[in-house]
């Protein structure tokens, strides 16, 4: 028993402060050396110091497996994985026992030591069972499709073609430039982004195509395209930068009164072609999209251009005016000083349509709580952004999921907003959320880089921490492929079994858990090493 | 053994992502939770089996789940799979007549330590009242 024991190393470092108080850790090394461990209590817990000493001790010992004892440790284990890939050993072999759960569970010195005790013991219980990780080299293909020739896709094609990888560019219509194109200031920088587009040797632009087929995953995905042309494509990565579509809020309205009524789009198609508007127009912006500033910025442009332009009387109705973009404040300020009024709603103004004019009763919040009533010739009113049409038949195709509102979900909307749930499939821009034309630039470079730092190299080398399928167990009934949430898992038609793809599996376990037969392992956390930790061990509490 | 005596012992299954967070920030953060708990982290609330969870009752009084919000989950869906083996869990131990109390999931953000000590006493006060658990194996 103690022979199978002693192979397995114990390396506690010092503790300052409370933790050292309370522990006896001189005490907690005699009795795990009683028990057969290989022991060791690092004075220091200074960094440099800690790992020669760490370094020194595996080597005079001739270990192979280690747990590695102490407090706050969740931040220095890949520090310590470092140094044993650099001793050439398995940088799985070791185990991590957090005593800061002894330090806590007990006022008593001894009882506490005790739980130390356990703790390490339980952790040597979990290495001892550990198997090597392997590590595989996997090619990746150089290659990146981007669906979407809007800013966003235009941008992020730039800066992968900058970066020394070729772009192919797939677009839903006969044109690029998408909504910025349409947009008065932004017309003529789309233009020649276009056109750089289009000089660039490295990117492959195809108009009036669809992607209709998608197999494989990250590194090495098979697209179709169809349309024009048809092909087949390999790729490393797919970008989606596909636009999402302005919804007019629904009136009822008289055949006369139709024209008295437009978008917000609507009329900057009119701004940028010139036509002459009439004098007195209204905006009334938060009608539908509360949250979002994008319409406030076109709301602040608009009224400026025109108040310029015609010297028209302009008011403004609106529940917030939403300035956090780049400017924003000073844009507000400048439509101020131009003399374009701004009145606050909180309950929807209530509008007449007359023959030739528009009707907008407002209930001033301010006191007097008096009621306004304003004659226009024009309503201008804030469109709702819905998502695309094509949205839900592209997330079925890439198995990436939609959010409540019907955009495409990210993975984690704080720390990886431009990452899909799949490795490999990223959304840029618009399809993820409306958003500014700055703030999509910047997401789009953001997700250029990223996908830089993964293919530019051509391979990577992954530690195969992936679930394992034991094809003699796997009765392909599908339940692993149906849960997974990154879709790592595929059918090897020939063997017969079930299948994961190391690139694209993330290690969460829910395959394992959820497999009727239990043919799934994860090699961090199998079966046998967390039922192993529910038995008692020697001096444990309770 | 007395009721007042009695020492629960609970098994905690935690989610790398919040409940081994949340616990790391209750032992900063100086709380004190109950001693006779062990804690078994597992990369998502999702791969935890039905058969740990029994094993667990074999050894234990209880059963505690700590899972990330729904809809926060790393791994978009694990923390639904957990609900939904629970759900499946509690059926047996209706059968088995084994109080469906001693096996609780709770939701964490991760940095959540108060929440964390305070579901885990609650539990542990619990647990004292319900008495020893009558499927644990003999010892």
């Amino acid at each position: 028993m103690t022979k199978k024991i002693s192979k397995t190393g114990i390396f506690i470092y010092g503790f300052e402060g409370k933790p050292g108080k309370v522990l006896g850790l001189d005490e907690a090394c005699s009795s795990l050396g009683a028990l057969g461990f290989v022991c060791f209590k690092c004075p220091s817990s200074f960094f440099p110091g800690e790992m020669n000493d760490f370094e020194k001790f595996l080597k005079k010992n001739k270990l192979s497996k280690v747990v590695v004892a102490g407090c706050g440790l969740r931040i220095k284990e890949p520090v310590f994985r470092d140094s044993l890939k650099k001793m050439g050993l398995n940088p799985y072999l070791i185990t991590f026992a957090n005593l800061n759960e002894a330090v806590v569970a007990c006022g008593d010195k001894s009882e506490a030591t005790k739980k130390a005790v356990a703790l390490i013991i339980k952790a040597a219980k979990w290495v001892e069972t550990q198997e090597p990780v392997e590590i595989q080299k996997v090619s990746l293909k150089r290659e990146v499709l981007v669906l979407g020739g809007g800013i966003a896709g235009i941008e992020t094609a730039l800066t992968l073609a900058e970066g020394g990888l070729s772009v192919i560019l797939v677009e839903e219509k006969s044109h690029l430039g998408g909504g910025a194109a349409e947009v008065g200031n932004l017309k003529n920088w789309t233009r020649d982004k276009v056109e750089t587009l289009k000089k660039n040797e490295r990117i492959k632009v195809i108009l009036s195509s669809n992607l209709v087929d998608l197999r494989g995953n990250a590194g090495g995905f098979t697209v179709k395209i169809e349309g024009a042309q048809e092909l087949t494509l390999e790729v490393g990565a797919i970008v989606v930068a596909v636009g999402y579509e302005f919804v007019l809020p629904v009136w009822k309205l008289g055949e006369n009164s139709k024209s008295l009524i437009i978008g917000q789009k609507e009329l900057e198609k009119r701004l940028v072609s010139d036509e002459k508007l009439s004098q007195r127009i209204c905006f009334l912006a938060d009608l539908v999209d509360e949250d979002l500033k994008i319409s406030t910025r076109a709301l602040l442009r608009q009224a400026l251009l025109i108040k310029e332009k015609f010297s028209s009387d302009v008011i403004c109705f609106c529940k917030d005016l939403k300035v956090s973009f780049n400017g924003g404040e000073l844009l507000y300020k400048r439509a101020r000083e131009a003399g374009i009024l701004f009145f606050k709603y909180a309950e929807k103004p209530e509008i007449k349509f007359l023959n030739n004019a528009v009707e907008i009763l407002l209930i001033n919040e301010d006191y007097p709580h008096e009621e306004l009533v304003f004659e226009s010739d024009l309503l201008v009113v804030g469109e709702k952004m819905m998502p695309g049409k094509s949205f839900e038949g592209l997330a079925k195709l890439l198995s990436v999921d939609l959010d409540l509102n019907g955009f495409f979900q990210e993975d984690n909307v704080k720390i990886l907003p431009t990452k899909s749930s799949r490795k490999g499939i990223f959304f840029v821009g618009g399809c993820r959320l409306p958003q500014n034309i700055d703030e999509t630039l910047s997401e789009a470079r953001g997700t250029a880089g990223e996908i830089l730092s993964f293919l530019s190299k051509g391979e990577i080398e992954l530690d195969l921490t992936s679930a394992k399928i034991n094809s003699d167990r796997c009765i392909l009934c599908l339940t692993c492929v149906r849960t997974c949430p990154h879709g790592a898992i595929i059918i090897d038609q020939e063997e017969g079994t079930a299948k994961v793809v190391p690139i694209a599996c993330q290690s969460c376990g829910i395959c394992a858990s959820e497999c009727p037969v239990m043919a799934i392992e994860l090699p961090l956390y199998t079966n046998a090493q967390i039922i192993g930790q529910l038995s008692d061990v020697v001096g444990e509490a309770g | 053994m007395t009721k007042r005596d009695f020492k629960p012992k609970i098994t905690v299954f935690y989610c790398e992502h919040s409940g081994l967070l949340s616990a790391d920030m209750a032992i900063k953060s100086g709380f004190v939770y109950p001693e006779s708990v062990r804690m078994i982290k597992v990369p998502c609330s999702g791969k935890i089996e039905s058969i740990h969870i029994m094993r667990a009752l074999e050894e234990g009084d209880g059963v505690v789940i700590y899972a990330c919000h729904k809809e926060a989950c790393q791994f978009l869906r694990g923390n639904l799979r957990a609900e939904a083996r629970l759900a499946y869990i509690k059926n047996i131990l209706k059968e088995i007549s084994i109080e469906e109390e001693r096996v609780q999931m709770y939701y964490l953000s991760p940095s959540n330590g108060v929440k964390f000590t305070r579901t885990l006493s609650t539990f542990y006060e619990d647990l004292k009242s319900l008495g020893p658990n009558a499927g644990r194996a003999e010892e």
